[in-house]
């Protein structure tokens, strides 16, 4: 077997545990990695909160799943962190069934650590069957489209609520997305309100979110671990989005690797054949 | 009580363990420990839509406003049982009636808005700074100019050929660099999800053993 073919033939097998030496060793050692530049489309959400006064009122939509935590959590408790740092009232909801146990916990975690309140400085509404209906019925009126919360309490009761009923009263919408929901949010409430609204998404749905930032539907975008990583180095802190970026650069590296040397193996191959024909 | 509660999370985290390792076990080949994960997997999310089901609508949107006395509700649970008439052959006909309903209020709701959000908006961000004389960056050149080469480019009743051609080559160029800036991001997304597994694996998983 020649150069080229072994270079087309590697089991892949190798390459998966390439990748997960590769993800493992900067974990083990902790290796930091600076974050030299913050990106206009994170500072543009972070100026946003950093702008409002205390108390004002910010609606979280956490629609992700499960599977896609560790590429939005870090994200959610960066935000989550500046929301309480700014004692801003945090109001979280879902279009996903499998979201609420993830806002729970994340909610409860990073509220105990700022001595924040359920139902006093934030609450958690839950998940609401409907899509765009749901978004729709906020709109108007938000005690409606959610009678009582996550822990069956009403909402009408909820001081936590005073003076937000409908989804205009709220100064910043963030919606954490895995899934093109961000649309649905800016064509019903965006549109439809004129809230200011950011875009927090995993990085497979970044690029999706651009045309709505340059069209001014929302003011910033979140992309990924990257934008998570970028918004801890806005709060100065280093989070587990900041400790997973030296794992994703040295992943970064070795992919770069295997296609440069599929492709020198796929032109070595093509040479050695046109030389054949000759 | 301190100990049960930290007991349940080791069980917890084992549990977690021995889950995430069957799943990556397919990586090397496909074996009985990752069919065992990937079953109780389909069991669980089973099991907690049918719980959500249950507590977030029948219960809160159904039940609750039937004892409130909100008899409306009658109506979209009979739209709603219709559907299950399409299990019986003479009578199937009958779940058009909410399918038809579904479907007239989803377009009608979702047409003018969708177009207002997400077609004339950006048609306006993308040729509005031409328009309004505005002063006009590089970047809002280089998107308008994409934007109409790749038109072009899908725009099959002329012959791509000559002027034409070469725009829509080079709105082809404009697509390849979409692709390229959507695998990269992607790759990035699916590293993030082996780093959230590897940091519990590593930081959790490892050390509840010692």
């Amino acid at each position: 077997m020649t150069w080229d073919e072994k270079l087309q033939a590697i089991d892949r097998r190798i390459i998966f545990l390439l990748v997960g030496i590769a993800v493992a060793l900067p974990i083990i050692f902790r290796l930091p990695i600076p974050i030299p530049v913050v990106t206009p489309e994170v500072m543009g959400v972070y100026e946003r909160i950093e702008a409002l006064p205390s108390n004002a009122g910010v609606f979280m939509v956490f629609d992700y799943e499960p599977a896609t935590t560790p590429e939005l959590n870090p994200m959610a408790e960066a935000l989550l962190r500046h929301c309480f740092q700014k004692n801003l009232r945090v109001v979280c909801a879902t279009l996903y069934s499998s979201a609420p146990g993830i806002m729970e916990s994340l909610l409860k975690e990073v509220g105990d650590r700022y001595g924040k309140k359920a139902g006093i400085d934030y609450t958690l509404l839950g998940y609401r069957a409907g899509g765009y209906a749901v978004i729709l019925r906020i709109v108007d009126n938000l005690k409606k489209g959610f009678p009582r919360d996550y822990y069956d309490n009403l909402t009408t009761e909820a001081p936590v609520l005073e003076g937000l009923d409908r989804l205009k009263d709220f100064a910043y919408l963030m919606c954490l997305h895995d899934d093109s929901t961000i649309q649905t949010w800016v064509t019903y409430g965006y549109e439809r309100t004129g809230i200011p609204m950011a875009s927090g998404c995993t990085a497979v749905m970044a690029t999706g979110s651009y045309p709505l930032l340059h069209a001014k539907q929302i003011n910033g975008i979140l992309g990924g671990l990257k934008g998570a990583a970028e918004y801890e180095k806005c709060l100065n802190y280093e989070g587990v989005a900041h400790q997973g970026m030296f794992s994703q650069s040295v992943v970064h590296m070795l992919i770069i690797a295997m296609i440069v040397l599929g492709n020198v193996g796929h032109f070595l191959r093509h040479r050695r054949n046109r030389q054949a024909r000759s | 009580m301190e100990a049960t509660t930290g007991m349940m999370d080791l069980f917890g985290i084992w549990i977690a363990g021995f889950l995430t390792l069957a799943i990556y076990s397919f990586l090397y080949k496909d074996n009985p420990a990752y069919k065992i994960a990937e079953h109780i997997f389909v069991g669980v999310s089973a099991g907690y839509t049918i719980c959500i089901t249950w507590h977030n609508i029948l219960r809160q949107d159904v039940f609750q406003r039937l004892a409130e006395g909100q008899w409306i509700v009658l109506f979209p649970v009979a739209m709603g049982l219709l559907m299950y008439t399409r299990f019986t052959r003479n009578h199937a006909w009958i779940s058009r009636l909410s399918m038809a309903f579904v479907v007239g209020a989803g377009a009608g709701i979702g047409v003018p808005n969708t177009i207002q959000a997400l077609l004339i908006r950006h048609t306006q961000s993308t040729i509005g700074p031409f328009i309004t004389a505005q002063s006009v960056s590089w970047n809002e050149l280089c998107i308008l100019f994409g934007v109409v080469s790749t038109l072009v480019y899908f725009f099959f009743s002329v012959e791509h050929k000559r002027f034409v051609g070469v725009i829509s080559w080079i709105g082809v160029i404009f697509l390849m660099i979409y692709f390229g800036a959507s695998f990269g991001y992607t790759v990035m997304a699916r590293v993030s999800l082996i780093i959230g597994r590897m940091r519990f694996l590593i930081l959790e998983w490892l050390p509840s053993f010692f």
